[in-house]
């Protein structure tokens, strides 16, 4: 057999598979955005199955708390770029992948550049802003978008911006026109996650992404399917792909001049959001006070919090908060933003009011 | 079964229920909105804008939350008016990687 690799020996053999599906995998150009919890199973079962070109596009450190779902990287990589290691593990899984490696967080500057030259894309990221500037940059290309996304002990899958044979193609805003507000929607930071939930829900999208570039079985088109750990019960529900007008950018020059992080409330123009140096340095000014924002339980605790008022508290919080100066934080910098603008309302120009940007987690790393 | 007591009035309340036009159905909860409402529910209502209220006022932390909503498996992004027997499930973003 001309061509034959010993190694996809078993994909060969495969009923409604064999060697013309092998060759379409080594043809395809497919970009993982995010090479965290979905993003490792994802890269590991597409360079194992010999997808040609894999790009990742992640701009994050390996750290401890990560280790507990993201299989591909081990201890010792801790603080190392999630990107440099997931390309020497993936270079040794099967020598025969291209690796590109995208050293960057998806914008709206490079976004179009970056996804134009993959056939598909696979979004493995952990916020709505990401998530929202690849459907949307997704849907301007017409590119195929394998979607994942987890809570808890349930996950989501879904394949946008591909026709059925009706001629519909749906994307994310046909389910979610616009984003959730701030703290309406936990990240995994926040609401915890069981950790071979991701596994779970990246080998699906792994496999639709196989399913997508060979052709076999059904996509899961203008469908998303949910699926539960703890029960099971998995559900796949139908998109409407003509009830709603699209609420996403319609030109390239539309898309780069949206402020997604605006639009998914992690950061408002009223309210000034601070890195993490200079949020330590506000915190030692005199009449200030800094606010701790999350539940009581809520670890780590922090040492130059003063008082802790969960946010759903504050609002009817009666004692008068007498200093010129409020600095908020919460887990990842989303419930402190909502709280920053609940005292804003209060309080007006008054005082200054500004929260943590990232949340602690951007304090320990 | 006329010779059972009271079936008359078995037969009223029924042809009511009629009249304002509430159907039974069925609600599934997923993720952050199972969290408030609990997984499965039965309730009455005519139309999704009805059902919204009336979940609205039992769970009043459901008013802050986004959720799409699907009848009998297929989402439905407008006003839907509900049929005798219906699944409607309540499906929130999930925004973790």
């Amino acid at each position: 057999m001309e061509n034959y690799n010993e190694r996809y020996a078993r994909h060969y053999s495969l009923k409604n598979f064999g060697i013309d599906a092998q060759q379409k995998l080594e043809k395809a150009k497919v970009l993982v955005i995010g090479a965290g919890g979905l993003g490792c199973p994802v890269l590991q079962y597409l360079a194992a199955a010999g997808v040609g070109t894999i790009g990742i596009a992640d701009n994050d450190i390996l750290s401890l708390s990560n280790l507990q779902r993201q299989v591909l990287y081990t201890t010792n990589d801790i603080g190392k770029p999630k990107t440099e290691v997931a390309e020497e593990r993936l270079k040794r899984l099967n020598p025969g992948v291209e690796i590109a490696i995208h050293q960057t967080n998806i914008s709206t500057a490079n976004a179009l550049e970056i996804l134009q030259i993959y056939d598909v894309v696979v979004d493995c990221t952990d916020n709505f802003t990401a998530r929202y500037i690849i459907n949307d940059a997704c849907v301007l290309l017409g590119k195929p978008l394998v979607f994942g996304a987890i809570y808890q002990y349930e996950g989501q899958v879904a394949v946008f911006n591909v026709l059925d044979d009706k001629g519909i193609r749906t994307n994310y805003r046909h389910l979610f026109p616009e984003p959730p507000a701030p703290g309406e929607a936990p990240d995994c930071n926040e609401a915890g996650v069981l950790g071979v939930l991701p596994g779970v829900i990246g080998i699906m999208q792994a496999t639709e992404v196989i399913k997508l570039v060979t052709g076999i079985g059904e996509v899961l088109v203008n469908k998303i399917l949910n699926f539960s750990l703890l029960s099971y019960v998995s559900v796949q529900f139908g998109i409407d792909g003509n009830a709603v007008d699209n609420a996403g950018p319609k030109t390239e020059a539309e898309f780069r001049n949206i402020d997604y992080e605006v639009l998914c409330g992690v950061t408002s123009r009223n309210i000034v959001a601070l890195e993490a140096s200079v949020f330590k340095e506000w915190a030692a000014y005199p009449d200030t006070i800094v606010i701790d924002v999350r539940e009581r339980n809520e670890q780590p605790k922090s040492k130059f919090a003063q008082i802790n008022i969960p946010l759903a508290e504050l609002e009817n919080y009666e004692p008068g908060l007498t200093e010129e100066n409020i600095l908020l934080f919460c887990q990842s910098g989303k419930r402190s933003l909502k709280a920053a603008e609940l005292l804003a309302s209060r309080f007006g120009s008054s005082k200054n009011i500004a929260h943590l940007k990232g949340g602690i987690i951007s304090l320990q790393e | 079964m006329c010779w059972q007591p009271f079936w008359f009035l078995q037969l009223t309340s029924c042809s009511l229920q009629l009249l304002n036009y509430t159907m039974k159905i069925t609600i599934i909860a997923f993720g952050q909105i199972a969290e408030i409402t609990g997984k499965d529910l039965t309730l009455s209502a005519a139309d999704t804008d009805a059902l919204k209220q009336q979940l609205e006022a039992m769970f009043p932390a459901l008013a802050a939350k986004k959720y799409a909503i699907a009848v009998n498996r297929q989402l439905v992004p407008g006003h839907y008016n509900f049929n005798e027997n219906d699944e409607v499930a309540l499906m929130p973003p999930y925004s973790g990687g």
